[in-house]
């Protein structure tokens, strides 16, 4: 039963494939049919998932952590069917779509590097093919990305198998010592390298990738949190890299979905900063952060559709769509009272406990920053003068449907905070962390 | 004591120390309506409006009508129940009363707390009173009137989420969550400058939003990352050196949204910017909040680092005031004239928390309501005389009296209210700011008196020149105010000089209060309480 979930993902993913070579079922349906797929794996794995089992000779676990991070990207899969236009794009997206996120929760229930790595590979490459569906020429110029983003993360991985003696992620936290040779920072580097890369490329390979990339991310920091120096020099700095960066580059502008990438990128700083904490709680933050960031990517980019310069007037054309975007965009940059803000005051409070005031410091400010970018945009969906252009916005009544519950959804997000923040911390636990 | 005979000699106040009532009143009505939720329907009535507002079809403008009547039945709702809090309020009791606390995020310590004190529950009701009257004031709008309304009430529910909240969380997400919408009332249906005015004020939120963040955090931090409620905060034994920290931050939170000197730069261009109604609204309520962070915040609970920070309250306070006149001798411009006088109540506030004796906080109190109304009304007067007369130039504005008398009383009556002159609740704030100060900060309240004094110049020479000069003929067509306009603006009047007649309440019989109990008596009992925890000034 724990493995239906993965199961009819997969199911659902092959014969979106499967049906983009060999027409046999109504394309019109097929989105509604892998939603209902995808809401009936989400349902199973809520209802399931608090079982504590090993499967498969130990390489599947499933734990409060796989059961957080399978949640939120089937969620935020669901996020993607549900608001997307697809009648501009054809099944084979949709299956690319849901390969991606196999691979996602193949790294969620992954008990070894191996695992992870091939599941963030599969999501990767997935996305790749999704976006080369659309756009061939980008997809060219991400497959580099992606077949170093793999050599650099395997290199790291069986750098540290090899010193730790075993490819178990349980055992990385015991084998490695506490003062870090230079060999072992370079493999921890490599790999947070890699990582990092997959989500930085998050607004063009889409909410599936990062979702693999960021669970790999969250799985592998907490069993090598306990790493010396390094780690807690070279985390922080990262995370601050991140925010600063994003805040920088939202003050250049840019069509809605550039936007989209700086905020999320803003909130990727505040995730890689839980991750700084090295306590349950901090990492508990981090990943309830996930979840957030996760749904609101997903949301963003697909509510604005295929007018990616259409900002001005959105509201009058689609207000569902102009909701979608807005709430995605609200969260991303963590303006309260939405999801993002309460995730990154969460993991400010657990990084000012364990004495980053300054991270917290850097963080408050890139937000600060930010709100200029949400204003200028907001400004442009909702209070366009009638002087501005206004794009117009293809008219589909179920993406516009999918948008506004995407919208609602991530509001919902804020309201339910509680268990979901208990579940995040519940997962934090489940990779070892005190 | 008798407070209103205690209001009306100010002399004898300078050494008295009020102290809350020793025998209750019974106000007419007590208990009457109760029910566990009222806090939570002050905050979230607007919101579920807003909500409604926003889900209302409204093709080419064909309920405009219809979404001015649910914005308006709102916050005559919310009048309604905040005029019931204050009427029921325990007068007698400083502790929190109307309490609601769920607990929200238990592994971080955060609750749905909310509740309201004597400082608060006053606040709430002038909230409302701003609310419905930026209602009014809006009647005008044309364009977009429903994002405006939504945008307007979404406004007045985080003012009355940071004025009920109990816990600093939940503080922080209320006080952040006001900012945006504000810039977009301003971005939206502004005059020209409208961009930058908006882009100001989220810089200035933005920034008292990030420090009030890292205050709570800090807070959190020192107190062992258990809980964000204030019950719990205010236990905190911090040192001086956190304290300074903390208040130095609370000060940056308070002046930018009082504002004082050196963040005022956004209250010039959005107040000479904004429509009226959303001028009325920040003057009135949202830039008070700034004020009432410093009581509940920086008094109540930091006094080394209140006691320490006071001298430098003061200088700036004093800059604050000083300044605001010197500009409004010096400004051209109708809009940026009542800009400045509206950042004269901010500057007395600032001198009374200076003060740090029960008279000068309760006189800070005071002035926060007064002079929040005060502010609103002078913002409020000057953009409609602008609107009215069609021009923002002092040169093109002259012999305004006799083609609009009502707004030239009313700007009459705007200029004595936001100097203080006696009728007005802003004298008896100030008199009560200016006698409980001078002990403790004597340099201080001399200026800023100085500073009103010059405020009081450019007044009379501003009325000299645009209400009672020549007229001239290249002059725009004038008109006086609208129904809806006097409506508005005369219940701000109205407002400041009941408060300011009846400071103690009306009696019947010269002891049974009669509907209002009296905004001294129930600000009092908190203040007191308040300082009561400080050492007793040098002669008391």
């Amino acid at each position: 039963m724990l493995v239906v979930p993965d199961a009819l993902v997969a199911l659902a993913a092959v014969v979106c494939l499967l049906n983009h070579r060999y027409p046999l079922l109504p394309r019109r349906w097929l989105p509604a049919a892998a939603a209902l797929l995808v809401l009936a794996a989400l349902v199973v794995e809520l209802v399931v998932g608090g079982t504590i089992v090993s499967l498969f000779g130990g390489g599947f676990n499933q734990d409060r952590f796989a059961l957080f991070g399978t949640s939120a990207l089937l969620l935020a899969a669901l996020l993607v069917i549900l608001a997307s236009d697809w009648e501009g794009l054809g099944s084979g997206t949709l299956g690319l779509i849901l390969l991606g996120c196999f691979g996602g929760l193949v790294v969620a229930s992954a008990a070894d590097l191996v695992g992870v790595w091939a599941g963030v590979q599969l999501a990767v490459l997935a996305s790749v093919a999704a976006v080369g569906q659309r756009d061939p020429s980008a997809a060219r110029r991400l497959l580099p990305l992606a077949g170093a983003m793999a050599a650099l993360a395997a290199i790291g991985m069986a750098l540290l198998a090899g010193d730790a003696g075993s490819e178990r992620l349980v055992t990385l936290q015991t084998a490695l010592s506490a003062q870090l040779p230079l060999p072992l920072a370079i493999a921890v580097l490599l790999v947070l390298a890699a990582l990092l890369v997959a989500l930085a490329a998050g607004p063009w390979l889409g909410p599936m990738a990062v979702g693999a990339a960021g669970l790999a991310l969250l799985k592998f920091g907490g069993s090598v949190a306990a790493l010396g120096t390094a780690w807690a020099v070279l985390v922080p700095a990262l995370a601050a890299l991140a925010m600063l960066l994003a805040a920088i580059g939202s003050l250049a502008g840019g069509p809605g979905r550039r936007i989209l990438g700086w905020a999320g990128l803003l909130q990727l700083g505040w995730i890689v900063a839980g991750l700084a904490g090295g306590s349950r709680l901090a990492l508990g933050a981090g990943l309830f952060l996930f979840g957030v960031y996760l749904a609101a990517s997903a949301v963003g980019p697909v509510a604005l559709g295929e007018t990616p310069h259409g900002l001005a007037g959105l509201a009058e054309r689609s207000p569902a769509r102009a909701a979608g975007f807005s709430v995605s965009l609200l969260s991303l940059a963590g303006i309260p009272p939405l999801a993002g803000f309460f995730g990154e005051f969460a993991v400010g409070s657990q990084l000012v406990r364990g004495g980053l005031f300054w991270l917290v410091a850097i963080g408050f400010f890139s937000s600060a920053v930010m709100a200029f970018s949400v204003l200028r945009d907001l400004r442009l969906v909702f209070l366009a003068s009638a002087g501005e252009v206004v794009a117009p916005v293809a008219r589909n009544r179920l993406a516009a449907g999918g948008a506004a519950t995407a919208a609602a959804v991530l509001i919902a997000y804020t309201f339910f905070a509680n268990p979901i923040s208990g579940l995040a911390v519940q997962g934090a636990a489940a990779l070892g962390l005190r | 004591m008798n407070l209103l005979f205690l209001a009306a000699t100010p002399v004898a106040a300078a050494t008295a120390v009020p102290s809350p009532s020793p025998s209750p009143i019974s106000p007419f009505g007590p208990t009457i309506i109760h029910f566990n939720f009222l806090l939570s329907t002050l905050v979230w009535a607007p919101v579920v409006a807003a909500v409604v507002i926003a889900l209302m079809p409204n093709a080419r403008g064909r309920y405009d009508r219809a979404i001015l009547q649910v914005a308006f039945w709102t916050n005559a709702f919310l009048a309604f129940l905040s005029l019931v809090t204050y009427n029921q309020a325990n007068l007698f009791s400083s502790a929190p009363q109307y309490e609601e606390n769920y607990p929200w995020l238990p592994a971080l310590g955060i609750n749905y707390h909310l509740g309201v004190d004597g400082v608060t529950v006053p606040l709430l009701l002038v909230g409302s009173i701003v609310g419905l009257v930026a209602v009014l004031a809006s009647t005008g709008i044309r364009e977009r009137v429903r994002e405006y309304f939504v945008l307007l009430l979404l406004v007045e529910a985080t003012v009355n989420g940071v004025l009920c909240a109990r816990d600093m969380f939940l503080l922080v997400v209320f006080w952040g969550a006001g900012v945006l919408p504000v810039a977009l009332l301003v971005a939206g249906w502004g005059g020209p400058l409208r961009r930058a005015a908006a882009g100001r004020y989220l810089a200035y939120g933005a920034v008292g939003t990030a420090a009030l963040s890292a205050v709570a955090l800090i807070l959190y931090a020192t107190t062992g990352g258990v809980s964000f409620d204030f019950d719990f905060l205010v236990h905190a034994n911090l040192g001086d050196r956190l304290q300074v920290v903390i208040g130095v931050l609370l000060l940056i939170v308070a002046f930018t949204r009082l504002p004082l000197l050196p963040f005022h730069g956004w209250a010039r261009d959005l107040f000479a910017e904004a429509t009226p109604g959303v001028a009325v609204l920040v003057a009135g309520i949202t830039a008070r909040l700034g004020g009432y962070l410093l009581i509940r915040l920086l008094v109540s609970n930091q006094h080394d680092g209140a006691t320490l920070l006071a001298p430098f309250l003061g200088f700036f306070a004093a800059a604050t005031v000083v300044y605001a006149a010197l500009m409004m001798l010096r400004t051209r411009d109708i809009r940026r004239f009542g800009s400045y006088a509206s950042m004269l109540p901010g500057g007395v506030f600032a001198i009374g928390i200076a003060g740090l004796s029960s008279l000068a906080l309760l006189g800070a109190t005071f002035e926060l309501i007064a002079g929040g109304l005060a502010a609103a009304l002078v913002v409020g007067v000057t953009a409609t005389m602008a609107d009215r007369a069609q021009t923002r130039d002092f040169g093109l504005m002259g012999g305004l009296a006799m083609r609009m008398p009502k707004l030239t009383w009313l700007f009459l009556l705007a200029a004595m209210a936001v100097v203080g002159v006696p009728g007005f609740a802003s004298f008896i704030a100030e008199a009560f700011s200016f006698f409980g100060s001078f002990l403790t900060e004597p340099g201080a309240v001399l200026v800023v008196s100085i500073g009103l004094a010059l405020a009081l110049v450019a007044l009379a020479l501003a009325s000299q020149r645009i209400l009672f000069g020549h007229v001239r003929g290249d002059a725009p067509g004038a008109s006086d105010a609208s129904l809806s306009e006097m409506w508005y603006l005369g219940a701000l009047v109205g407002v400041l000089l009941w408060w300011g007649i009846f400071p103690g309440g009306p009696k019947l019989g010269g002891s049974v209060t009669i509907f209002d109990e009296g905004l001294v008596n129930v600000i009092n009992n908190s203040s007191a309480d308040i300082m009561s925890t400080y050492p007793p000034l040098p002669g008391q």
